[in-house]
């Protein structure tokens, strides 16, 4: 039977590729990127389901989903243009997208299904840091993060539990990472930018919170805390953190093995492992 | 401060402000269109079901009056990135920015 070996959260800046070539491997970005992916070279993962919200590249409104998952075989990647990446073709995993959409169905969880799509920045830029070879196949799982109404914190979190339950009836005994991708404050483009820049970040404290809630494995206040209000008062993507909330209901109570705040950022990179 | 939700929000704003949105998204996935903004923006735009007061706005980067109107601010900042309808980065920033004073 499949396994899960690994949870990891990270961020999805578009400007950080061009950042750590510009700066080199010793800058702040490019060290925490490394200390994530130590751990999925030490699990060498088969297949990675990661949560992530689209910034309106993937889907539109004029057929917005709450929930979708991909199981497209090939995904072409980047479908937006500011992440400075080459555009290029990633694996998908059919037959894990597959069965986790049927047993998700079978659960309660109406997903949308596309089986043809392409992804933006949100699901390259992780990649591009954890995976650079592209060899480990993705099953994309988006939760809206952008649009509200948002769905719950407890629905996200009751979401990545099916998830889990889903992976681990799933036949082959396949190594599975499950990655959260979003930031907990962040305003792009809206009217709380910091002053000469196209993003903000308006609730710092919120982050802090976040991260401690994080740190100390505080699941149940830090779903109560993840209210709409709290999500639109952190930005206008202030909503990726429920893919964040989705990857902690895989994780059930388990304790990271680390969480780190970026400097001045409102997002963070964390590690669990279940050896 | 603003409850920017609303101003967001997929099912609170009216069925033509999903074509601002789609504007502003159309700039990023179709080319020819991005020129076609850049070159004769009231011509590109002319096909489109809009208000006038939404054609008005957008036609002069009233960003901060299409993001009361119910625009997604994400999509909107496409405009400024593509330098299209007379933005650029100071003008968008000023203008978006103008909707906290106002609240």
């Amino acid at each position: 039977m499949a396994e899960i070996v690994c949870a990891i959260g990270v961020p999805h800046t578009p400007s950080y590729p061009s950042l750590v070539e510009r700066e080199g491997p010793d800058c702040e970005v490019a060290r925490l990127y490394r200390s994530v992916r130590k751990n999925i070279e030490a699990l060498q993962p088969d297949v990675i389901v990661i949560f992530d919200s689209d910034h309106l590249n993937t889907f539109f409104f004029n057929n917005w989903p709450t929930f979708a998952i991909g199981t497209a075989p090939k995904i072409i990647a980047p479908n937006d243009d500011n992440s400075n990446l080459p555009k290029r073709v990633v694996q998908g995993h059919e037959a894990l997208g597959a069965h986790i959409y049927a047993s998700g169905i079978g659960g309660g969880f109406d997903f949308s299904l596309s089986q043809d799509f392409s992804v933006d920045h949100s699901v390259l830029v992780p990649l591009h840091f954890l995976t650079p070879q592209m060899n480990v196949p993705i099953v994309p799982i988006f939760i809206n993060g952008l649009a509200p109404p948002l769905p719950a914190a407890k629905r996200c979190f009751a979401l990545g539990e099916a998830v889990r339950s889903a992976i681990a009836a799933w036949p082959p005994d396949a190594r599975v990472a499950v990655i959260a991708s979003g930031s907990f404050s962040l305003e792009v483009a809206g009217p709380r930018m910091a002053p000469g820049k196209r993003s903000g970040i308006p609730d710092m404290e919120w982050t802090k919170r976040v991260v401690k809630l994080l740190g100390e494995t505080k699941i149940t206040e830090l779903l109560e805390e993840t209210t709409s209000d709290q999500m639109a008062k952190a930005g206008n993507v202030g909503g990726e953190i429920l893919n964040w909330i989705a990857m902690l209901g895989v994780l059930g109570n388990r304790k990271p093995a680390f969480v780190q705040q970026q400097t001045n950022e409102g997002h963070a990179y964390g590690v669990w492992r279940w050896d | 401060m603003k409850d920017t939700r609303t101003a967001c929000g997929v099912g609170t704003s009216g069925m033509s402000t999903y074509f601002v949105n789609a504007i502003c998204n159309r700039t990023v996935h179709d080319q020819a269109f991005r020129a076609a903004m850049k070159a004769d923006p009231e011509e590109a735009i002319s096909e489109y079901d809009l208000t006038a007061a939404e054609r008005k706005a957008l036609l002069g980067g009233q960003v901060g009056t299409l993001a009361k109107m119910g625009a997604h601010t994400f999509l909107l900042g496409h405009l400024t990135r593509y330098g299209l309808v007379g933005l650029n980065d100071e003008l968008y920033g000023e203008r978006m920015r103008a909707i906290l004073a106002d609240s």
